[in-house]
């Protein structure tokens, strides 16, 4: 657990290092190419900065209204009956659209029902098997103007489906 | 499919939002959103500056190549649609294994170079390629070691052992990940019968 946790904060900085180290053993003219880069970053953004207000605008209209509240209280009763704490819902509900409102969520989650809850340990492992999927679909496509995105979208659902009822069946096994 | 799931979402918001009396959050969310998007974007800007930097680095270096060298085999498996000793081949790898190491932030900045790397290989610049659909479902699986962030919230909610969902989780995402390709793997075979 101790290494993990350190292979995961020395990442970051040994890349640096390396990619630094060897542009400049190889002869690399390191700075200007950095800032050569670097300007790349700013078109970049500014390429997906629409996507990203149309999708935060659509999503924040639908979290004013109430209506994830309104689905999840729909959608508790069948899934309770399959095994997953209703509990959970508003967050698996939210996931897909916003990474900081369900990264809020969760918390919430943890603080009400206990971190070292059943639900709060579903709630962390579900979390840490998906991402904001609409706002990568949107980001993705947009940035090199795809418009026909096929299956993607309901296959990431389900997947997504699926790393719930996983996340459920796995915490039931190592955590009884 | 983001077109109708866009408009959904607004329409059935408003209409919900008017129908419960929620006039006044409707109104400010409206405004408010768009000012939170472009700071959300804004603030993006150094860290996309900086991995698109260094990136051009590695570039010049030749390690984009090396690492596409060492683990053209497997993404080639995965992603049938690739030429070898493409550039798409490195930056698929880097994006995975910064979404791996939870490598603050560089995995978008690494996906979108790699998106726009396939988009040169895909003969319908509208139409997303099978080996894009199944990028995207790998990279909402999201394959982490160590989720840090889940790690803090739970120290933060007064957790025991706030680690102890490393194990679950990681199992979890792995399925997920398999899950995912497989499903993105079947549709593509569907999809080639038809044409």
């Amino acid at each position: 657990m101790k290494t993990l946790s350190l292979i995961s904060t020395i990442s970051l900085p040994i890349f640096v290092f390396i990619v630094v180290g060897y542009g400049l053993v190889k002869k690399v003219d390191i700075y200007e190419e950095f800032i050569a880069g670097a300007k790349g970053g700013i078109r970049i953004v500014f390429k997906i900065l629409p996507y990203i207000v149309g999708m935060i605008f659509a999503v924040d209209i639908f979290k004013a209204s109430g209506c994830f509240d309104a689905l999840s209280s729909v959608l508790a009763k069948p899934l309770s009956w399959i095994g997953i704490p209703p509990e959970v819902l508003p967050l698996y509900l939210m996931r897909p659209f916003s990474g900081g409102a369900s990264m809020g969520m969760l918390a919430g989650v943890l603080t009400k029902y206990g971190a070292d809850s059943f639900i709060g340990r579903v709630a962390c492992t579900f979390m840490g098997s998906s991402e904001t999927l609409f706002y990568t679909v949107s980001l993705y496509f947009g940035s090199v103007g795809i418009t026909k995105t096929r299956y993607v979208i309901p296959v990431a659902l389900i997947t997504d489906a699926f790393g719930l009822v996983f996340s459920c069946i796995i915490c039931h096994l190592v955590f009884g | 499919m983001i077109k109708v799931i866009w408009g959904g979402l607004i329409l059935v918001g408003i209409a919900v939002g008017i129908g419960t009396g929620r006039v006044e959050e409707l109104s400010q969310t409206i405004l408010g959103s768009a000012k939170d998007a472009a700071e959300l974007a804004l603030s993006m800007i150094g860290i996309y500056c900086l991995w698109m930097g260094l990136l051009r680095i590695a570039e010049k270096s030749g390690m984009i190549q090396a690492i596409a060298r060492g683990s053209e085999r497997l993404i080639c498996k995965l992603f049938t649609g690739i030429r070898r000793g493409s550039e798409a081949v490195s930056l698929i790898t880097l994006n995975l294994v910064a979404n791996m190491l939870g490598m603050g932030n560089a995995a978008t900045p690494f996906g979108l170079r790699a998106m726009a790397a396939l988009q040169e290989q895909n003969p319908d610049k509208r139409r997303a390629s099978d080996d894009m659909c199944l990028f995207i479902v790998i990279n909402t699986a999201s394959v982490q070691l160590l989720p840090l962030t889940i790690i803090a919230v739970r120290a933060a909610a007064g957790s025991s052992n706030p680690a102890d969902i490393v194990l679950t989780a990681f199992l979890a995402t792995l399925a997920t990940a398999v899950f995912g390709v497989i499903g993105a793997k079947l549709c593509a075979g569907i999809g080639r019968r038809k044409t």
